[in-house]
């Protein structure tokens, strides 16, 4: 997991791949991940918006564990995954 | 009839009802049971997302009660630590101060860890949640508690889902005689009966589950142990009457009945 910086955030270069949809992470290969305790091959950019496309996850009722760091809300954004990183997407549900 | 609000942190609220989540059969049934026991403060738990059991998911149903109050849980937390990454990420999720802590390592008995969750509730309380720790009945570790600021304590009535009721009656008491934040009997409870008998203790709200989400009718029994809690409460703020050895009548004794 990589933090990235502002200017790349809004969009202003490349690394972020935000607009991208294609199979393409942008480094031309697939990136190897755990989530939810299994393998998961990650083909978008990087980004946890496009992790929980892919895994299907509504992005306003789940909350996100990266290698054990509760990622907040506003650091979600900018958050860059990295091959192996350990991805945990929680919900609620019923407890007493 | 009921003058004071049961007061968490800076939030008050009217009913002292507060209803765990799990258990129930469907998320309607659930959703009806929670309307009609008119509590304002539910307990939800956090799980891995399922693609495949989307239904699963409470956030959507809930969040649309309105004058409902989330309160996450920590449960599966085995330790402190688990146990504060749990509730950073259900306060991240519901937006809520509250958490129920409870820590819990052995699935036999499922009793709290007194020492873990009094690490865990003082790192809790720092980091501004309303910290209601599910506890055992020990009035040590209730003033404790309370003196690292939370902001209740749940004792247990007896094991969680075990409908034991009050076996704690002893130790709730004393629990009750010196505490100065709300005491909320936490687990074990099977009847209203129980519910309204921990009111009249002095219990300042009961937290139900099992005994509302495993019956046949979820809805009615939900409004019984509403009805109870009342009751329960209205009786302990009008004062219940002093025992006594021996029988006093409650007719005059004057006998016009028979000759002098």
């Amino acid at each position: 997991m990589m933090v990235m910086k502002s200017w790349e955030a809004a969009g202003l270069l490349p690394l972020s791949r935000q607009n991208r949809t294609t199979n393409d992470n942008g480094y031309g290969k697939i990136m190897k991940l755990v989530v939810n305790g299994e393998p998961h091959n990650h083909r978008g950019n990087r980004t946890i918006a496009s992790l929980l496309d892919e895994v299907g996850a509504d992005p306003k009722r789940v909350a996100i564990l990266i290698n054990d760091e509760v990622i907040s809300s506003i650091k979600r954004d900018v958050v860059i995954l990295s091959e192996g990183d350990n991805v945990e997407v929680l919900t609620f549900v019923g407890g007493g | 009839m009921m003058k004071h609000k049961l007061k968490l942190g800076d939030y008050k609220f009217e009913s002292r009802l507060i209803i765990g989540t799990g258990k129930f059969s469907d998320v309607n049934t659930m959703l009806k049971a929670i309307q009609s026991s008119g509590t304002q403060l539910v307990t939800v738990a956090l799980r891995r997302f399922n693609r495949e059991r989307k239904s699963d998911d409470l956030y959507g149903p809930l969040s649309k009660l309105k004058h409902v109050t989330l309160m996450p849980n920590t449960s599966g937390a085995r330790n402190a630590k688990e146990a504060v990454r749990a509730a950073l990420l259900g306060r991240e999720l519901s937006g809520s101060p509250f958490i129920k802590l409870e820590i819990h390592p052995n699935p036999h008995h499922l009793m709290p860890d007194p020492i873990e969750t009094f690490e865990a509730a003082r790192i809790l309380v720092k980091e501004n949640f309303i910290v209601m720790p599910y506890m055992p009945a020990d009035p040590v570790l209730a003033k404790r508690l309370e003196d690292i600021g939370c902001a209740s304590v749940m004792p247990l009535g007896s094991a969680i889902g075990s409908g034991h009721g009050l076996r704690t009656h002893e130790m709730l008491t004393l629990i009750i005689r010196d505490s100065n934040i709300p005491v909320i009997v936490d687990a074990g409870l099977r009847s209203p009966s129980e519910a309204a008998a921990a009111m009249e203790m002095g219990c300042d709200a009961v937290l139900v589950n099992s005994a509302i989400a495993t019956t046949n009718n979820p809805e009615d029994m939900a409004a019984a142990f509403a009805m109870a809690v009342r009751a329960g409460r209205s009786a302990r703020m009008a004062g219940i009457m002093t025992e006594s050895d021996a029988a006093v009548p409650t007719s005059p004794l004057t006998s016009f009945l028979t000759k002098e």
